[in-house]
């Protein structure tokens, strides 16, 4: 159980990339590989903003699936991860997506009296 | 007046510039550095007590790899304790109750590891399966232990470790006469989650094995010093 921390962190790097700005949209998705449950983040995600200082408007938790590239050229969601490729039953692929906890999608407002 | 921007995607536990930075510093040392994940009491400690001995062997007629190495535990220091017996420089990172260690918690540990005086460091993390996968901490090479009596379909159950693991160690294979672990299943799962995995079974008691972990340590330890 690290959720708590992994949206720490996704506050703070909110908050190095634009001090003092809030999120306005948020979209994190978490990938199946990556370790993280994605309804405990849900869950704890407002809670993060709160103990980071973070103002957070809508946001919403995504699972992605754990993505597979095949040397046999074919990339496929690899849901069952142990299953062979299905167009060639092999297993030499690289996983190519769904490792990571990743925030595809953020608007942040600033207050921008001083420059403007 | 308000000023709506639209940032690009941030990638969280990973090219993290924490553990970018300790990458660099141990870059600069030239210094080769694992990141070792596996169950409580799969053996690491023990394992790593073994390596130090046989890196540092006088019988082995190649120089001797000097160790050093970071302990990460929710709390006390008996393995920081061990791994100083064993001949090795170590630091030990309390987690208080943290279930992984993050690429912050290693930059604070670093400050205090004598890397000049380094060829390989080990990051020993925090016994688990399934918290530490994720986080880079700024190490080359991740690789997971499991032992025998755990069981062999583990790589199966925590592919999350498995698919990113480069080195999968099965320890005490000493126990196999006495525990139902299929080797060949164990070896055939970890391929499956990761085709270019290097599978090694190995026992540090009674020193089965040993040799060829050492000799992929220094191989990648040379490899690494050329690149």
């Amino acid at each position: 159980m690290h959720e708590l921390s992994v949206a720490q962190s996704i506050c703070e790097a909110v908050i190095a990339r634009a001090p003092g700005a809030r999120v306005e949209e948020m979209v994190v998705e978490v990938g199946a590989l990556s370790g993280v449950n994605a309804e405990s983040l849900e869950f704890v995600m407002p809670n993060a903003a709160e103990i980071c200082g973070l103002e957070l408007g809508a946001f919403s938790i995504r699972p992605v699936p754990a993505r597979a590239a095949c040397e046999c050229g074919h990339e496929y969601d690899a849901t069952q991860i142990l299953e062979p490729c299905p167009q060639c039953s092999g297993f030499d692929r690289s996983i190519t997506g769904g490792e990571d906890v990743v925030v595809s999608r953020l608007i942040v407002v600033e207050d921008n009296e001083q420059t403007d | 007046m308000n000023r709506r921007i639209e940032l690009d995607k941030i990638i969280i536990d990973k090219d993290e510039e924490i553990a970018l930075r300790n990458r660099a510093v141990i870059d600069a040392a030239g210094v080769l550095a694992l990141n070792l994940i596996g169950s409580p009491g799969c053996g690491k400690t023990t394992l790593l007590e073994a390596t130090i001995e046989a890196l540092q062997s006088p019988t082995d007629k190649r120089p001797p790899l000097r160790v050093g190495v970071i302990e990460g535990d929710v709390q006390c220091t008996f393995d920081r304790d061990r791994i100083l017996a064993a001949g090795a420089a170590a630091t030990q990172i309390e987690t208080d109750g943290a279930c992984r260690l993050d690429a912050a918690m290693v930059e604070r540990a670093l400050a205090e590891v004598p890397l000049d005086e380094l060829d390989i460091l080990f990051i020993e993390n925090v016994g688990n399966l399934v918290c530490p996968s994720g986080p880079v901490l700024g190490e080359h090479l991740k690789v997971a232990v499991v032992s025998t009596p755990e069981g062999d379909e583990k790589p199966a159950k925590y592919p999350a470790l498995f698919v990113r693991s480069d080195i999968v160690l099965l320890t005490k294979s000493d126990l196999l006469p006495y525990v139902d672990f299929d080797l060949a299943r164990a070896e055939e799962d970890c391929r499956k989650l990761n085709h270019k995995v290097t599978v090694l079974a190995l026992a540090a008691k009674s020193g089965e094995g040993m040799a060829a972990w050492i000799d992929s340590l220094r191989e990648l330890r040379e490899t690494h010093r050329g690149s």
